[in-house]
């Protein structure tokens, strides 16, 4: 079967999550990935639960690349690299602000040996200007880009995402860009230099706030998951744990009442607008959760949803990952390493008609690759080849 | 400079609120030529009406669907539809995010539209996917990242689910949204295919969580809420300040040892009970109180540029104002202004990705509701004035 990317090496020099998960969604379009590792290895492989020498978080963002040592600092082991980009159409690199360039394998260096190459630099802040030395770890990032200042509960303390959000959000753009250089690629057969900073990632993450804030001045607050504005929109306590219930419009808060056995409370003169039942909220909650804690998050969802009220249940990881919804969208996939050891990951979100997506992937061995792939790029099978790598 | 990547490519463009219409602007930045359907007058897009709003504009609009031509048709009516499936055969991307089902009852589904033009690729975000549990049901932002887990992850330890300030599992659907598309042109470019490509709000967003989401199926482990610490260095967290606060990672050797002395406590370097990572993870939270005490009599700014001066890893938690003022964001050209033609000029975001070879555009229009109802009937079908105004 014929993957849109099944062409297509690309040589990445990430570490961390946001440039190994660029590639790994690359990957799971159908693109070989060469990874290249110093000799100490990503430091993902040394993060999370390990299992020799592989942590599950090397696991998670590098599944199906093929992983080689090499020093690039050392001058033999950059001209393999060079070499290694000659056979290659994509490079991904995360160095820092300048670093590939000081190396002798920024753009304009591969260019000379490959003159449509695509090049994709992730940094946290641009090669150049005002932030450009910053740590560009995704929490300095996420409180730098004002993301946590519109995140957390009303009139509380600003909060950071509990996942690596800017880093995941920029291994999406990195893909993008890509994609998007690929296609360039196939129409002028020239060369692409792809920029991305993370903090730009982060700040597009807020289109309307950002925008809002631009227009008008005003700056988005924290307003935990009710809404200032509209009626009865908030968790909904249950036996189990919560339910997002967004029963904001008279006939949906109607059918709420009616669901919770609570009818005529829609005519209550505290609750009978919209505005009313914000103004009132620490009235009307306690009279909605004393029905709602009777039931289980499930059976309050179906009801919810069998009257069109939008509602959830605010799920822990482990509650959805052993979900119908996972399982029914094959979203757990195997990886295996070549000792048989078989971890369990998360697949990719994307659905294409005309070709799947894998199904299971490996995981290699730090350095597993380097011999094979060595002695494609220099023409030899010799063993020596191995040795100059290290 | 050359031609933008997806110049030459056209979108049909059905999406409304955020789960959709950001991914398609990104395509719009890429270069692709946008037509975007909405109702006409009162039942135009419902986001045109989200506070704050500028006419028939809103900040929330505005910073999605620039640079998208816009026409009005009335998809329940018989004629419109016709005219709907024609632009599609005019079309190489046809993109919606109905609820699954929806498409079918307008006869504008993927079947209706590959029966008029076999290589189309039809794009949908929908909350859950467009077969299988939940399929039907609606699907907002917050439910989608209540569902997903991520709301049990973020907030502080002792307090309730806290749900991302924007709309991140709209945004995270619509960034896959674009990465698909891409992907779907790149595979037609080979094979001459186009196809159905179905993104799921839910699915998305658990790829947020993947790493805790593999710890939990290869160990078992079970996450709670940490607030603003790291979930496993000790003292990569938030610090007051006086105005605000700084999330600074003193967790290391080094950063931990350089903290303590420009906090002028270097004598917790000869404490013993914070003598390793380790140990510091033990007594974390008397450390957090001796070092908070002297970072509260600092500024933000003060606190943040004395630890990176200090090789420390640090950033302010700025609000949007904050940041907007600090001048990065013009620094980065990632300022696009936008024009609407009865409120006049705006300004968003542009898209967070540069190029060498072509340039994206920094200057763009906002349309109207059906601004370019004629234009685009002209332009694209070869209709006549009069057939026109007999369809409006």
């Amino acid at each position: 079967m014929l993957r849109p990317l099944d062409d297509v090496r690309i040589v990445d020099l990430t570490q961390g999550i946001s440039g190994p998960f660029c590639t790994q969604i690359l990957r799971d379009l159908g693109a070989e990935v060469i990874k290249v590792e110093p000799p100490s290895g990503d430091i993902s492989r040394g993060t999370g639960t390990q299992h020799e020498k592989t942590g599950i978080s090397y696991v998670s963002f590098n599944r199906g690349k093929k992983s080689i040592v090499l020093e690039v600092e050392k001058p033999e082991h950059r001209e393999l690299f060079l070499k290694l980009a000659e056979k290659s159409d994509v490079i991904v690199e995360g160095l820092g602000p300048g670093k590939s360039d000081e190396l002798g394998i920024g753009y304009e260096d591969i260019k000379k040996r490959k003159q449509d190459i695509l090049y994709l630099s992730i940094t946290g802040y641009g090669h150049q200007g005002l932030f450009k030395d910053y740590s560009n770890s995704d929490a300095v990032i996420q409180a730098l880009s004002g993301f946590m200042s519109i995140t957390g509960e009303a009139g509380g303390e600003y909060m950071k995402a509990g996942v690596p959000l800017a880093d995941v959000f920029s291994g999406i753009y990195g893909a993008i860009g890509v994609l998007a250089g690929i296609i360039h690629r196939r129409k002028t057969k020239e060369s692409l230099y792809i920029d991305l900073a993370k903090l730009n990632v982060m700040l597009s993450a807020m289109p309307d706030s950002v925008s809002k804030y631009f227009n008008t001045g005003i700056t988005t607050r924290p307003k935990g998951c009710r809404h200032q504005l509209v009626g009865f929109f908030g968790p909904a306590e249950a036996k189990d744990g919560s339910v997002i219930c967004m029963a904001a419009q008279e006939h949906q808060f109607k059918a709420l009442t009616e669901i919770l056995g609570l009818e005529g409370l829609e005519k209550d003169e505290r609750f009978n607008s919209m505005d009313k039942r914000c103004i009132n909220a620490a009235e009307l909650e306690p009279i909605i959760f004393s029905r709602t804690r009777e039931m289980t998050m499930e059976e309050l969802t179906e009801k919810l949803l069998a009257r069109k009220i939008p509602a959830g249940p605010i799920n822990t990881l482990d509650r959805i990952l052993e979900s119908e919804y996972v399982k029914y969208h094959h979203l757990i996939m195997e990886v295996n390493d070549s000792n048989e050891k078989a971890y369990r990951v998360i697949g990719s979100p994307m659905k294409f008609e005309k070709f799947e997506m894998l199904e299971s992937d490996f995981v290699s061995r730090l350095g597993e690759y380097t011999k094979e792939i060595l002695a494609e790029i220099t023409g030899t099978d010799k063993p020596g080849s191995e040795e100059d790598a290290k | 400079m050359t031609e933008r990547p997806l110049s030459g490519i056209r979108i049909l463009d059905l999406t409304r609120f955020m789960a959709g219409p950001l991914g398609i602007q990104i395509l719009e930045n890429l270069g692709a030529e946008i037509i975007k359907i909405e109702r006409s007058g009162q039942l135009a897009e419902f986001s045109r009406s989200t506070e704050p709003t500028f006419g028939t504009t809103s900040a929330y609009f505005m910073a999605i669907n620039s640079g998208k031509k816009d026409i009005s048709l009335d998809l329940n009516k018989e004629e419109h539809r016709e005219i709907f499936l024609k632009l599609a055969e005019k079309c190489d991307i046809v993109a919606d995010n109905f609820r699954p089902g929806v498409t079918e009852k307008l006869h504008i589904a993927y079947e209706d539209v590959k029966a008029r033009n076999p290589n189309i690729i039809y794009s949908t975000v929908s909350g859950f996917g467009y077969e299988g549990p939940y399929r039907s049901q609606g699907c907002v932002d917050t439910v989608a990242q209540a569902m997903s887990g991520f709301m049990s992850l973020t907030g502080r330890e002792d307090g309730e689910p806290v749900r991302g300030g924007s709309s991140i599992a709209d945004v995270c659907a619509s960034l896959y949204e674009a990465a698909a598309i891409l992907a779907a042109v790149i595979y037609r470019d080979r094979t001459g295919e186009g196809g159905f490509v179905d993104i799921p709000m839910l699915s998305s967003m658990l790829s947020v969580s993947e790493e805790m989401a593999a710890e939990y199926l290869n160990c078992g482990t079970e996450f709670k809420r940490c607030g603003n610490r790291d979930r496993q260095k000790a003292l990569f967290q938030t610090y007051p300040a006086l105005d605000g606060s700084v999330m600074i990672d003193a967790s290391e050797e080094k950063y931990f040892a350089a903290f303590v002395r420009l906090l002028n406590i270097p004598e917790l370097l000869e404490d013993e009970r914070y003598g390793t990572a380790e140990k510091r993870l033990l007594h974390a939270e008397e450390l957090e109180k001796i070092l908070s005490a002297v970072t509260r009599t600092m500024t933000m700014t003060e606190l943040a540029d004395a630890c990176r001066a200090a090789g420390i890893p640090a950033g302010e938690v700025n609000t949007l104002e904050r940041i907007s003022r600090s001048g990065y964001i013009e620094d980065q050209k990632m300022i696009c202004r936008v024009h609407d033609a009865k409120e006049g000029n705006f300004k968003v975001l542009g898209l967070p990705l540069k190029f060498d070879q072509f340039e994206i555009p920094n200057e763009k229009f906002v349309p109207q509701p059906g601004e370019h109802t004629a234009e685009v009937l002209k332009d694209i079908l070869g209709m006549s004035e009069e057939e026109i105004q007999k369809f409006f």
